[in-house]
């Protein structure tokens, strides 16, 4: 059972009725995505289940974030698999909703494409509206109000929302189950058990920038080496007061041999 | 044999788009309603519509293989309007659990783009099961001046999304006064994928064009509106056969590398169509999907150039 | 023969035998009792200047505010009821942010004159969702997109005419005056802050200071100057 809570979200957010049906495809798409048509089947459930099964979005993934002193460091990899075939070596899984807040892609690639650039413009009415920036805890909150309001429907999202507010370094982790936890340390995706297990071990809360940063590489590097799903490049990005920084991109082929140097 | 297989493209096609599209405002509240609709209606007719699909089978028995699973498809489509005409029906058909409301038409599509022009073709076969319904069927379709798109998958979801985005794209031209750019176009084609998430086009597109600083574009999608702008793609039937040709002799360095290296295409613009051309001989040579003809369209400065070479027809 | 202005003036639906829309007549009317606001284009950019009405030493000045930020790119003036023009506004802004989310590039500003036209023609008797009569407000719409900067001045009746130099409210008509002797289309930006705020000086019944006029700029991004920033415009008048 469904509850319809659209009367509770802002007027700029809230669902549109359609101009006219005959109009329908012509209606140009909404950020709020209002519209959304359901097949005239019997079970929606299995017909999801076939179409994902036919469709075969993008997949796989490994990402992690971590608070330390100097900030929040959020690194990924860029492998997305279409069962075993991959399509794309070079997505972009870190998405900059603005220059202090940064959102991580795991799970359905279109699903965070869309709702994390959708709540990048949420994030932005806010400001506008409010003249400072949203925190990091709002940030979060918006998406997982979204997508809580369509749970159940098949949407596949594991994202960490990362950025830098009043209150300092924050970091939260948001899925399409709605479920929202803050934390100081998430690694998400296929690949994430390799990459939490190095993370884990090196953690400390005073590592150096330095150090925080090749932490991060080096979990994602042994993910990718483990997980057949992830791959690509490692990029590594470095949230501080002053906004974050893209710190590093390194092609795995070439991370292969800086930890493992030829004898 | 071809006008059958036009006819039946047809019957596909009209089907799909008689489906009511949108039931639904909001589609949280709505996907309860629909559903407990449907199961109070599934009762009602259940016990006709496993008649009528016995005796659809008995009818078809005598073909076998994967040729009668097309023709109990083409039946399923056909008893889905016998449904419609009865008199228990109100308010849209009811499906039967098994019928899919997609085909596979099969095709391959590749673009490639270079410093100030972009290459994109596809073949003209188009197919169903192991059978050839039509070999002069384009997959491409002009969007603007500077645009194109091509689609493999369900031709009747490619069809209506190629005339979706065409209207779009007056649309924009009407009330923004100019015309509407490739990054436009690109980022408007992931939103109206994504628009039907819950119902997909099974169709697999790339968007090739010019961009804002005169610089060749391609965009790849996956059915649902994940999309990346990348130097050359493939998709469709030979996506796995082409893709790794591109890859071996396009191989583009990744922009998520930092400090970031120049990754264009180094192919003239005649390399580029000769590679395209090469790409769809090889593959029509291990791919049943893919044959027949080879459309090539190029963008460049001066405007959209086609080509077209000749494939191997079995 | 012909009825008196008074029966055609109620429903803002309904021309009268002359072929006019009282109610919309009247919003016009509105607007030349609001404060005075100023937009001035150069091709550097474009100033927009208002005057605040401080009307108690008690009011917060801050608080009011008549200069206000729809996108990166375009800021806008107001003058007249300016709770109207805040519903304006947040039109245009999600329309703008929409327009960003569907086409990953910002709106011009010729359109986003023309979606806040769109809106200021939407009222009428009966449905819930739409105001029951216009807008009492007058915008000017400083843009700077692909075709340079640009200048929208729009009205209650939904009409929108592109200007060089444009002043609204109660002392628009002696503004205008003076805007028409002063501007020259080579004008830097720096010329306009002043020209903007002299017009402005020459209709104000009170002194010009820093809490009693608002200045920002589009050049091309939106700027609201801060009060160091106004003393010192102010001080090369």
């Amino acid at each position: 059972m469904k509850l319809d809570l659209s009367a509770l979200l802002p007027d700029s957010i809230r669902p549109k009725a359609p101009i006219d049906a005959a109009l329908d495809d012509v209606h140009l798409p909404g950020p709020t995505g209002a519209n959304f048509p359901l097949p005239d089947v019997a079970d929606v459930d299995s017909f999801e289940r076939q179409v994902v099964e036919m469709v075969k979005p993008s997949h796989g993934t490994t990402t992690l974030s971590f608070i330390f002193q100097g900030g929040v460091i959020v690194a990924v990899d860029s492998r997305a698999s279409m069962g075993p075939y991959i399509s794309s070596q070079t997505v972009k899984k870190v998405i900059e909703i603005n220059p202090y807040l940064l959102g991580t892609m795991a799970g359905g690639a279109a699903d965070c494409q869309f709702w994390q650039r959708n709540l990048g413009i949420q994030c932005r009415l806010h400001e506008l509206n409010n003249k400072e920036r949203i925190s990091v805890a709002g940030a979060s909150k918006l998406l997982a109000n979204t997508l809580f309001s369509y749970r159940g429907m098949g949407l596949s999202m594991g994202t960490m929302v990362a950025g830098w507010d009043h209150k300092g370094p924050s970091l939260y982790y948001v899925d399409s189950e709605a479920q929202r936890i803050k934390g100081e340390r998430f690694s998400v995706g296929s690949g994430s058990v390799f990459a939490m297990g190095i993370l884990d071990q090196g953690y400390r809360w005073d590592l150096s920038d330095e150090e925080a940063r090749e932490l991060g590489r080096r979990a994602i590097y042994h993910a990718t080496f483990r997980d057949a799903m992830s791959g690509g490049t490692v990029s590594v990005y470095h949230v501080t007061k002053d906004g974050w920084v893209k710190v590093s991109g390194d092609d795995v082929g070439e991370l292969h041999y800086h930890y493992y140097p030829a004898e | 044999m071809r006008a059958r297989a036009k006819r039946r493209s047809n019957t596909l096609s009209t089907l799909f788009s008689s489906i009511p599209r949108s039931r639904c405002t909001t589609s949280g509240k709505t996907s309860v309603d629909i559903r407990s609709h449907h199961r109070s209606r599934r009762c009602f007719s259940g016990i006709l519509i496993l008649t009528l699909s016995y005796n659809v089978y008995w009818q078809i028995r005598p073909r076998e293989g994967s040729q009668s699973r097309c023709y109990q498809k083409l039946n399923n489509l056909d008893r889905k309007m016998m449904l419609s005409a009865g008199p228990q029906q109100h308010g849209g058909p009811t499906q039967h659990a098994s019928w899919s409301p997609y085909d596979n038409n099969g095709g391959t599509c590749v673009a490639v783009a270079g410093k100030d022009y972009c290459v994109i073709a596809a073949d003209t076969r188009m197919s169903t099961g192991f059978n050839i319904l039509t070999r002069d069927q384009t997959k491409v379709c002009k969007l603007t001046d500077k645009c194109l798109i091509a689609s493999a998958g369900f031709r009747a979801d490619a069809i209506t999304l190629h005339k979706t985005l065409q209207t779009r794209g007056i649309m924009y031209k009407h009330s923004h006064n100019k015309s509407m750019s490739c990054v436009a176009m690109a980022q408007m084609l992931s939103n109206t994928l994504y628009m039907k998430r819950f119902f997909p086009y099974y169709a697999f597109n790339l968007l090739g064009g010019i961009d804002n600083e005169g610089k060749g574009a391609v965009y790849t999608y996956d059915a649902i509106g994940s999309y990346e702008r990348t130097g050359y793609s493939c998709q469709g039937s030979g996506q796995a056969l082409i893709m790794p040709i591109l890859d071996n002799q396009l191989k583009a360095v990744s922009p998520l590398l930092v400090p970031p290296q120049d990754g264009a295409t180094p192919l003239t613009q005649e390399q580029a169509v000769d590679l395209v051309k090469d790409c769809f001989a090889t593959a029509g040579e291990r791919d049943i999907y893919t044959g027949d003809e080879v459309e090539i369209y190029v963008i460049n400065a001066s405007g959209v150039h086609k080509q077209t070479q000749e494939l191997k027809l079995d | 023969m012909f009825l008196t202005r008074s029966e055609y003036d109620r429903g803002v639906n309904t021309f009268s035998p002359e072929g006019r829309l009282f109610q919309v007549e009247y919003a016009i009317e509105a607007i030349k009792l609001g404060s005075t606001a100023v937009g001035i284009r150069t091709s550097e950019g474009v100033v927009l200047a208002v005057e605040k009405r401080i009307t108690s030493p008690l009011l917060v000045p801050e608080s009011v505010e008549k200069v206000m930020e729809i996108d990166e790119h375009i800021g806008c003036a107001m003058s007249g009821l300016t709770a109207d023009a805040r519903t304006l506004i947040n039109h245009a802004r999600v329309e703008t942010q929409n327009h960003r989310f569907t086409y990953n590039e910002p709106m011009t500003a010729e359109s986003c004159t023309q979606s806040l036209c769109d809106l200021a023609l939407r009222f009428g008797e009966g449905d819930d969702d739409l105001p029951s009569r216009p807008f009492g407000v007058a915008l000017l719409l400083a843009g700077y997109d692909e075709s340079g900067p640009t200048l929208y001045h729009t009205d209650p009746s939904g009409t929108f005419v592109q200007y060089d130099a444009k002043a609204i409210g109660s002392g628009s008509e002696g503004a205008q005056t003076s805007l028409q002797e002063n501007f020259r289309k080579d004008m830097t930006l720096k010329e306009a802050e002043t020209l903007a705020l002299s017009t402005l000086k020459a209709v104000m019944e009170e002194k010009i200071s820093a809490t009693n006029v608002d200045i920002a700029s589009v050049a091309p991004t939106f700027h609201l100057y801060s009060v160091g920033e106004l003393e010192e415009v102010i001080g090369r008048l």
